[in-house]
């Protein structure tokens, strides 16, 4: 007895998102009437490893009990594709927030409480040990009841291996932490805890540091020879300045671990301040207007119904 | 001084008591205190269990050498395999971590884990079973692939008639437990070479009857996988009896020329990398021949169109070969 075809648990409704590996979308479970994401990869190209998406698989079924983190429903063949479907955050994403309001950053009192729950799902992954390697605003989403999760696991390592997927690679190397640019990197979970530095950094001025620079290289020189990046005075509280300079601390040993930091003053003076707070920046999200729609069908849906 | 602090319990204590309480955790109504109370004294002896054989980065040996013994004494891992379906979330990664923990460990040359599960067949046909349980799956996978990397444990396995059960749980369970029992299967067949070449050799029908239907699977990923995992079997030294015979199949070079024309580009591109031992064979066998020549006209347009966007000088050169052979007949 095979399998039950995929198309029978689930309905795929629009496309939320589209990279090279594929798309997201908004999803129906049948069986629940629940809203899901459903991550749609094609594997029958050139350059796809089944082992890389295999390993993501299996990685997402070992964080089912994970905390602020998105959750995982399980994952099926369609054809040459494969469906991943996840928990589905009809907020938005930090970064989506962050555009939503006025000068493309956050303000400091809802950074704290994106950053507390950050480090809630952090703390659990690296005791797994899971390292999520790319934590960055547009991987961490809010939902509409204002909770906060971090997605988008090693898929995006998954992106990070293949050399066609490259412009992800430079969206996300401002988020690298100095040791994993290095020849031979040899890192561990603190690379998180800097980019988790640099998220603060680019929630605070709308962009990560050195955003200014195009080229791979250019990046890969600076982060590897410039002193970690600081905020002014001006731009943010001293505990939350003293917070981010805790992440960005150029030794891996040397920078807090994510247990430590849910102990630093900018958290522990922010540890009571509900969830519900984010629902203002949520709102302003709603108002700046509906992302525009991708509805319509896929390429390989067209060719499907076409034939 | 704390004078409430108890003492830690030595590593005979925790292994029996988690073995006198794994029976209990089927005591009384589901749902009833006494089955919650079981389930938490498993996590939490296997949690210590865990704190002893990795000892924050350094374990005492003495205390591992106790426990593992004692392991061995009450056939915990037995119990563990068999009963991991009713174990905490956590508990069940700490099973894992726990067993191969103990797999891996080593006096001398001797690994006396492996010993004393050659002697226990149960113990790893009950971790293969595991792929019969969807939420356990995953992790009874991740013992039975530490298993593997030892050759008497996997000369067991394929020696056993349990081995033909791989096909079943890679064609009947869901996208990553299916990829992690063909990931097992691979480990079965690719990493002890000269002990599977004689088994191939020996049990060639049996073996290559189920495996063809794997190449034949409607599945995607396990039809693409089966078929590059064939072609790194036939092109393994160690395997040339076993690829003499198989190239010499007229059934098995039809399929192939079937599957070159598969709608999958990747599924073509393997099927390739099979026919391409058909028709380098310098002693073609009569029957094989005449399907090449039957086919020859067809077969050099078809090359000549074949994947030429590719980018791969050694795939050129292999295809031009070809080309140049299927001429010459």
């Amino acid at each position: 007895m095979s399998q039950p075809s995929v198309l029978t648990l689930y309905k795929r409704l629009e496309t939320i998102g589209r990279g090279a590996y594929g798309s997201v979308s908004k999803g129906i479970h049948i069986a629940t009437g629940n809203v899901v994401a459903l991550k749609i990869i094609d594997l029958d190209t050139a350059d796809d490893d089944v082992g890389d998406i295999q390993r993501e698989v299996a990685l997402l079924s070992q964080l089912r009990d994970a905390p602020n983190i998105t959750k995982y429903f399980g994952c099926y063949m369609d054809g040459p594709r494969v469906w991943i479907a996840m928990e589905y955050a009809d907020g938005g994403s930090v970064l989506s927030l962050m555009k939503a309001s006025r000068g493309g950053c956050l303000e400091e009192k809802f950074m704290a409480v994106i950053v507390r729950e950050v480090l809630i799902g952090l703390s659990y992954l690296h005791k797994v040990p899971v390292i999520h390697r790319d934590l960055k605003a547009a991987n961490v989403l809010v939902s509409a009841t204002c909770k906060v999760m971090i997605c988008d696991f090693g898929v995006s390592a998954l992106l990070a291996t293949t050399s066609s997927k490259r412009n992800t690679m430079t969206g996300t190397l401002h988020f690298m932490a100095p040791e994993v640019l290095h020849t031979n990197p040899a890192y561990d979970a603190k690379i998180d805890i800097w980019s988790l530095g640099i998220m603060i950094y680019e929630m605070a001025k709308g962009s990560p540091p050195h955003s200014n620079l195009a080229s791979a290289e250019a990046i890969v020189d600076t982060i590897s020879k410039m002193k970690p990046p600081r905020l002014q005075d001006s731009e943010a509280g001293k505990d939350m300045r003293d917070f981010m300079a805790m992440c960005l601390r150029e030794l891996p040993s040397e920078r807090s671990s994510a247990d430590e930091l849910y102990k630093a003053k900018w958290m522990k003076s922010n540890a009571k301040v509900p969830n519900s707070i984010l629902q203002d920046a949520v709102r302003r999200l709603h108002q700046a207007g509906p992302r525009a729609s991708l509805a319509g069908p896929l390429a390989w849906e067209v060719d499907e119904y076409v034939v | 001084m704390n004078f409430f602090k108890t003492k830690p319990r030595t590593p005979p204590d925790l292994v029996r008591g988690l073995r006198d309480t794994i029976p209990r955790l089927e005591s009384g109504a589901p749902g009833a205190d006494t089955r919650r109370k079981a389930s938490e004294d498993v996590s939490k002896n296997l949690q210590q269990i865990k704190a002893i054989l990795y000892g924050d980065g350094d374990p005492l040996p003495e205390l591992v050498a106790q426990l593992a013994q004692e392991t061995y004494n009450t056939d915990l891992l037995q119990h563990l395999v068999q009963n991991i379906a009713r174990f905490e979330f956590e508990a069940r990664k700490d099973v894992v971590q726990i067993f191969n923990n103990l797999l891996r460990r080593q006096i001398g040359s001797r690994y006396p884990t492996v010993e004393y599960l050659s002697g226990k067949h149960d113990i790893l046909f009950a971790t293969l079973a595991g792929y019969e349980n969807e939420d356990v799956a995953l992790n009874t996978g991740m013992i039975l692939k530490e298993m593997l990397r030892h050759e008497a444990l996997c000369k067991i396995l394929l020696y056993s008639d349990k081995f033909y059960n791989f096909p079943h749980y890679i064609e009947t369970t869901t996208f990553g437990i299916s990829c992690d029992a063909f990931a097992n299967l691979k480990e079965t067949l690719t990493r002890h070479k000269p002990m599977v070449a004689e088994y191939l050799d020996k049990n060639y029908d049996r073996f290559f009857s189920s495996f063809t239907t794997l190449i034949l699977s409607n599945n995607y990923v396990t039809k693409r996988q089966s078929l590059k995992l064939l072609g790194e079997i036939l092109l393994d030294r160690a395997n040339f009896n076993v690829m003499t015979r198989y190239i010499a199949n007229e059934t098995n070079l039809k399929m192939m020329m079937n599957l070159l024309r598969d709608k999958s580009k990747n599924i073509q591109f393997e099927a390739f990398h099979v026919f391409k031992v058909f028709v380098a064979n310098p002693k073609k066998p009569p029957q094989i021949e005449s399907i090449l020549r039957r086919n020859k006209d067809k077969l050099l347009q078809f090359l000549k169109n074949f994947h030429n966007d590719k980018d791969d000088e050694q795939f050129s050169d292999e295809k031009q070969f070809l080309i140049v052979q299927i001429q010459g007949l």
